[in-house]
């Protein structure tokens, strides 16, 4: 049990660095765009698009790293008002469903994605890629989340090294 | 199922969810799954909900959201926000209220800077805060400025907010954060003057020290600006070349904010100050804050189609279009409706909640929408500090010593938001002060 919550951990946090990653290669790529079109050397036809699936991968890596940290906005206030039994009651119950609304999602995102796979949908802008390369990141960060949920139920403090880590 | 049992369902659901302390985007995407089986056709519907996550993000004109952030966080982290604050302290003296003046005159500074007002209020507040307090400042005094300062950063660009609210809404994106200029300005120099009249009435809130006045005394008008000059100023040409860019029409808001990140890296490496370690910190840290902003997005656009959809949107616009009301009526409702709602919600939810409604009303009424985007934005900066939700009350709280309370910090925020609420009022009654500085720009391409 202990090697896989620590697997978890490795994993979310490998994730949360290549978000982190994709944010500084973001600057990079837009950067180079513009100095090469105003030097008038070239450009990077591609750099719009490549931040658009950037921004949409980081804000997916990155999720389940800030579930760990408890860190996604929540108004805690009501719950805070609770003695402390009734107060954790609800926060199960409320982590229950969360990692429920992810694990739904997990499973919807996983049939979208592999039907696309199936038809041979392609992305056809700039870049020409088969669509399920997109799709497979949300019900791969869904079930991530799930999983991040689950967790949170079984370990109260969330201390977990993740968490810790930063 | 008619249009007011969908909107109670829809928007009643989120509430509860919210209120029950899930998390908002996670409240979001519940809703959506529910919305979708009810409005969007059972599974398919649930399907069309996976495939509009993916859409929701894949927009070239959110991209600025991270880039503003990093802007801010590597300033931070590297240490330059730090010694600028140090340099305008050096260089003001002698007027009451001095730190205080300080934290709003640095703050407004670093707001140029930083696209994220949590990241503002933080730093103000870990830089200056404990150095009020122990000069005897009275937490009011102390703790108001930092909040209402850290406040600005959402107006002035690079403004986070103001890229979100731009794409969102339909508003010029470049038009919005030029017109945040004047308004956040008109903030700055209010509570400037607040401030110095309350000390000047009473010294006692904010006392100088004897080894204060020795100092004031001993430095020659040179060795104070000297630091000004040599680590604000240049600091100041970040904020020329990011806002002047899209002033010219040069470069695009996206453009403009990784240029501005390249120039925050040329900067700190200039002043040697740029690490491996610092950049990994400002890297890691944007990622936290962007992902908490941007996973919300991509669970709340489909919650504002199916509203559509249900026809509650639709509902509530005949509804409205049947009463004979003057606009500037709808306009009061509305942020009155948002001042509530902002006391109780993030930013980006009450965004999320009311854009459905709101575009459509603007439309009808036939206000002007950039006018009205910035309005939206001053509403948002109040509801920062608003109780019982106002985020950056929590951020204050989070960095002021031990012993300060929650309600203490409630005291010092309350006169700041009349402050902040005067100035919406200007604005409601002179649209100008919003709308000029664009009109300007436009003239200018």
């Amino acid at each position: 049990m202990r090697h896989l919550t620590r697997a978890h951990d490795w994993a979310i946090l490998g994730m949360a660095a290549l978000a982190a990653a994709i944010a500084g290669g973001m600057v990079v790529l837009i950067c180079l765009d513009v100095l090469l079109r105003n030097l008038r050397l070239s450009s990077v036809p591609w750099s719009v698009e490549a931040s658009e699936y950037g921004l949409y991968a980081m804000t997916l890596l990155g999720a389940p790293w800030v579930l760990a940290l408890r860190a996604h906005v929540a108004m805690d206030l009501f719950a805070n008002l609770l003695p402390a039994v009734p107060r954790r009651a609800l926060e199960v119950m409320m982590l229950a469903l969360g990692g429920t609304i992810c694990a739904v999602l997990a499973w919807k995102g996983l049939d979208v994605t592999l039907t696309s796979h199936a038809r041979g949908a392609m992305v056809y802008k700039t870049l020409v890629f088969p669509e399920w390369w997109v799709l497979a990141l949300f019900p791969f960060a869904m079930a991530m989340l799930a999983l991040g949920f689950l967790r949170l139920i079984l370990t109260p403090a969330a201390n977990s090294n993740a968490a810790r880590g930063h | 199922m008619d249009w007011i049992s969908a909107l109670f369902l829809l928007v009643g659901l989120l509430f509860a969810l919210m209120a029950m302390g899930l998390p908002v985007g996670f409240a979001f995407l519940g809703v959506n799954i529910v919305g979708a089986l009810v409005f969007l056709g059972g599974e398919a519907g649930l399907g069309q909900l996976v495939r509009n996550s993916v859409t929701s993000l894949t927009n070239f004109s959110l991209v600025p959201i991270p880039l503003f952030l990093l802007m801010g966080e590597i300033l931070f982290h590297t240490g330059l926000a730090a010694s600028a604050i140090d340099a305008t302290n050096r260089m003001i003296s002698r007027v009451p209220g001095r730190l205080a003046i300080v934290t709003v005159a640095g703050g407004t500074m670093f707001s140029t800077l930083s696209g994220s007002s949590v990241a503002n209020t933080a730093m103000l507040g870990s830089t200056l805060l404990p150095d009020m307090l122990k000069r005897g400042y009275h937490p009011s005094i102390a703790m108001g400025p930092i909040m209402a300062t850290g406040g600005i950063a959402m107006l002035i660009p690079p403004s986070a907010l103001a890229v979100l609210l731009g794409s969102l809404a339909g508003v010029s994106i470049s038009q919005l954060l030029i017109a945040g200029i004047v308004p956040g300005l008109m903030m700055a120099l209010v509570f400037l003057g607040y401030i110095l009249i309350r000390c000047k009435l009473n010294p006692a809130l904010a006392p100088e020290t004897q080894a204060d006045l020795d100092e004031a005394a001993r430095l020659t008008p040179w060795e104070r600006v000297r630091p000004f000059l040599t680590h604000v100023v240049p600091l100041l040409g970040i904020f020329v070349v990011v806002v002047g860019t899209m002033l010219l029409g040069w470069a695009s808001p996206t453009e403009a904010a990784a240029v501005g990140c390249a120039a925050s890296v040329v900067a700190a490496a200039a002043y040697r100050k740029l690490t491996m370690a610092a950049m990994g910190r400002a890297l890691m840290e944007t990622t936290k804050i962007a992902v908490m902003i941007l996973f919300i997005i991509v669970a709340s656009t489909t919650f504002s189609q199916i509203l559509s959809f249900s026809g509650a949107t639709r509902g509530i616009l005949r509804l409205l279009s049947g009463i004979e009301i003057e606009p500037i009526i709808v306009v009061l409702l509305m942020l009155g409706l948002l001042l509530i709602l902002g006391a109780f919600m993030d930013q980006i939810s009450m965004i999320m909640v009311t854009l459905p409604f709101f575009i459509p009303l603007v439309g009808l009424f036939g206000i002007d929408p950039l006018w009205f985007a910035v309005l939206m934005l001053i509403c948002m900066e109040i509801s920062f500090m608003t109780p019982p939700f106002g985020l950056l009350i929590f951020v204050m709280k989070g960095v002021a010593p031990r012993g300060i309370t929650l309600s203490q910090v409630y005291v010092a925020a309350a006169p700041f938001v009349l402050l902040q609420l005067a100035v919406l009022i200007a604005l409601i009654f002179w649209p100008a002060l919003a709308t000029w500085l664009p009109t300007q720009m436009q003239a200018l391409r």
